[in-house]
């Protein structure tokens, strides 16, 4: 695991490994801040525009309905507590009830976190971290398991593809990423279709969320399954765990090519 | 490497190990999941009908005292709604898009926290969103993973480090062969999962407590809300309901901010890798209970395997090897069932070990004499009860040897 430079200095010159750390985190760094220079040019003029609108909004409701711009605020800073404990104004589903609940500890162990539903007493938030310790651990481990499981899988596939020509190959990391990623797109369209079709949104916006929950970012901008009525509930929410997996798998093949770059930048003899 | 041992006997169940071990998680999951929903809804279910309660009556009353319709302000709310999501709120905030503010929200999105505080509304904000994530995401996930490598790494090398000191204090040895012995002492020793998962989580709730120490004064919440803030945010689920660093301005700005993001990498690494190393007893308990079950269910229980406490250990002449080119395969560590069993029956080094290794000091043979002599537990291949490492911790451990490009024979 560890090669250690064994010269008079070797505590100086770090071992293979911590400098593939350290590089790993230098260029996570310069891609955070191309990132973050890209999306402010995008987005940014956005922002200002919404911001003089809503300037201009809220003036003229004021003027219209003479009240006071403190009590406009006073009632606005309601609306976000109340927001905070998941009132909308178009009437959405109970947050709580056992669906509710049951969404809501999904979005925990699979650390999504949308945000719709959060705990807001003192209990469940004492809770919800012991909760999460173990729920989300399981679930990591569950995500580790479906990975060994698909390469296995994949390797077996693959292998009777060749027609048992050679011994038992074990799979190459690229021919399993793509695989990952054909099977992760074809989820995410089917998905997105189906998003589309029962949320309203574009297609866009629902391939924008299928990426976002699946990555378990999780905004919250886009959730599914919050409006009244819901005949597919049920059916929209078994995608997740399939696509969850399948998009958690994807992350950690590539990792492993990303790997292969830096030992080759790092001199390397073996891996 | 083979596709899963069958356990041995139990031809009537006919779920490999592997499988099996998946779908019991699986289950228990969503055992958990349902336990969680009932418990969670019986807490909060009472304070959300009051909230909405209370929302009603403040609607009400703002529309009795000001005489707007329901309506109006209803419309006028949904346009305050499109506003939030424009990043807007009552108080003013700080900037969303500009550049520190981008980079807050880079770095919530490639650690998978994900706020929602700032999120893109432009469409090619979105678009730019899915292919920066695909690679971003990947590439911070393999960081934790390495880090969670390292410091396991680190963690052996200072309980390993005391270990010795221990037993050289405990007078084994002669003192004067110090340089040798740590060199090449303990081969093959691995710390204990439990005692990783102790000092992990003493760090997550230094770490955490430390930086609810800072939260507390500098955004006004309660200690404890503080506290649920860093879980949530460390263990990357990001819920939104609470967010450092959003008011306007802020005393020490700039140190706030830099403390803000330092504790959030030390903890999400931190909270990371006791996720892993929680998953290894997991993993753990998972065998135990299929070895129970199996048990259970074929009346051939093999008293070998629950008294050696084996997990995933290769049984010599399992069916499923026949026929197969003849390469070792490793799944849940180096140990094979004969050196294991050499072990335990109390021989001493055997000559194959002796041939192997390169360099044997006298002093490591006197050191495992006397050990055994003295009874000392081996903790080589005979405790892998207590050994979850040897097969490797997290994704990568996983995928170690089971790719082509990640072991050294196809």
């Amino acid at each position: 695991m560890k090669t250690d430079f064994s010269c008079c200095c070797s505590s100086l010159i770090p071992s293979r490994d911590t400098a593939r750390c350290y590089l790993l985190f230098v260029l996570i760094a310069f891609y955070m801040l191309a990132g973050a220079a890209i999306f402010s040019s995008l987005e940014r003029p956005a922002e200002l525009q919404a911001h003089q609108l809503w300037e201009k909004r809220l003036r003229d409701f004021g003027h219209e309905h003479n009240i006071s711009r403190e009590d406009l605020k006073t009632l606005l800073l309601h609306y976000e507590k109340a927001r905070t404990a998941g009132i909308r104004t178009e009437p959405g589903r109970a947050l709580w009830d056992i669906p509710g609940a049951f969404y809501f500890v999904g979005t925990v162990v699979s650390t999504i976190g949308f945000g719709v539903t959060a705990p807001s007493t003192v209990t469940g938030k004492v809770l919800l971290v012991f909760y999460g310790l173990l729920g989300c651990s399981a679930t990591i481990l569950f995500f580790n398991l479906f990975l060994e499981r698909i390469i296995t899988l994949l390797g077996l596939l693959i292998f009777r593809c060749n027609g048992w020509k050679t011994g038992y190959r074990k799979p190459s990391v690229y021919q399993v990423t793509l695989i990952l990623f054909v099977a992760v797109l074809l989820v995410a369209c089917g998905a997105a279709s189906l998003y589309s079709a029962m949320e309203g949104w574009t297609f866009l916006e629902s391939l924008y969320f299928c990426f976002v929950a699946f990555s378990t970012v999780g905004f919250g901008d886009f959730v599914s399954g919050q409006r009244e009525h819901h005949e597919d509930t049920w059916e929209t929410n078994c995608l997740f765990p399939k696509s969850l997996c399948k998009q958690y798998s994807v992350a950690p093949l590539k990792n492993q090519t990303k790997k292969f770059r830096q030992v080759n930048e790092l001199n390397s003899d073996n891996m | 490497m083979m596709p899963g041992q069958r356990l041995q006997g139990c031809r009537s169940l006919h779920l490999n190990e592997d499988n099996g071990r998946f779908a019991l998680l699986a289950l228990l999951i969503i055992l958990y999941l349902l336990c969680g929903a009932a418990v969670f809804s019986a807490i909060e279910r009472p304070s959300e009908l009051r909230a909405h309660g209370r929302w009603n009556g403040t609607l009400l009353n703002f529309s009795e005292t000001f005489n707007i319709s329901l309506q109006d302000l209803n419309s006028f709310l949904r346009e305050y709604e499109a506003a939030i999501a424009a990043g807007i709120r009552a108080d003013a905030l700080r900037p969303r898009w500009d550049f520190t503010g981008a980079f807050y929200f880079v770095g919530t999105v490639v650690s998978t926290i994900g706020f929602g505080m700032t999120t893109p509304v432009t469409v090619a904000g979105k678009v730019f969103l899915i292919f920066y994530g695909l690679l971003g995401c990947a590439a911070t996930i393999l960081f934790f993973n390495l880090f969670l490598e390292r410091i396991i790494t680190l963690l052996a090398v200072v309980m390993k480090a005391v270990r010795e000191r221990r037993i050289r204090n405990s007078g084994l040895l002669p003192p004067g062969i110090r340089h040798d012995f740590s060199a090449y002492s303990l081969p093959g020793w691995k710390p204990s999962v439990y005692h990783v998962m102790l000092i992990l989580g003493l760090s997550a709730i230094t770490i955490s407590c430390c930086a609810s120490a800072m939260y507390t004064p500098v955004e006004g919440w309660a200690y404890l809300d503080s506290l649920y803030f860093c879980f949530v945010t460390f263990s990357t689920i990001g819920f939104g309901d609470y967010v450092s660093s959003q008011s306007a301005a802020y005393e020490y700005q700039s140190l706030y901010r830099a403390a803000n993001f330092l504790f959030m990498l030390m903890g999400v690494c931190c909270i990371y890798s006791l996720f892993n190393v929680i998953s290894i007893v997991i993993k753990q308990v998972l065998n135990w209970m299929l070895e129970k079950m199996s048990c259970l269910f074929c009346q051939r229980c093999s008293k070998a395997s629950v008294l050696l406490g084996r997990r995933n250990a290769i049984r010599p002449g399992s069916k499923g090897r026949q026929g197969r080119s003849g390469q070792r395969p490793d799944s849940d560590g180096p140990c094979d069932s004969d050196t294991e069993g050499r072990r335990l029956s109390g021989e001493m080094i055997s000559m194959k070990d002796l041939a192997a290794s390169n360099k044997v000091s006298l002093a490591i043979m006197q050191k495992q004499l006397s050990e055994s002599a003295n009874g000392y537990p081996r903790t080589v291949c005979g405790s892998s009860r207590h050994n979850g490492f040897s097969g490797g911790v997290g994704a990568l451990g996983i995928m170690n040897n089971r790719l082509a490009e990640t072991s050294n024979s196809r």
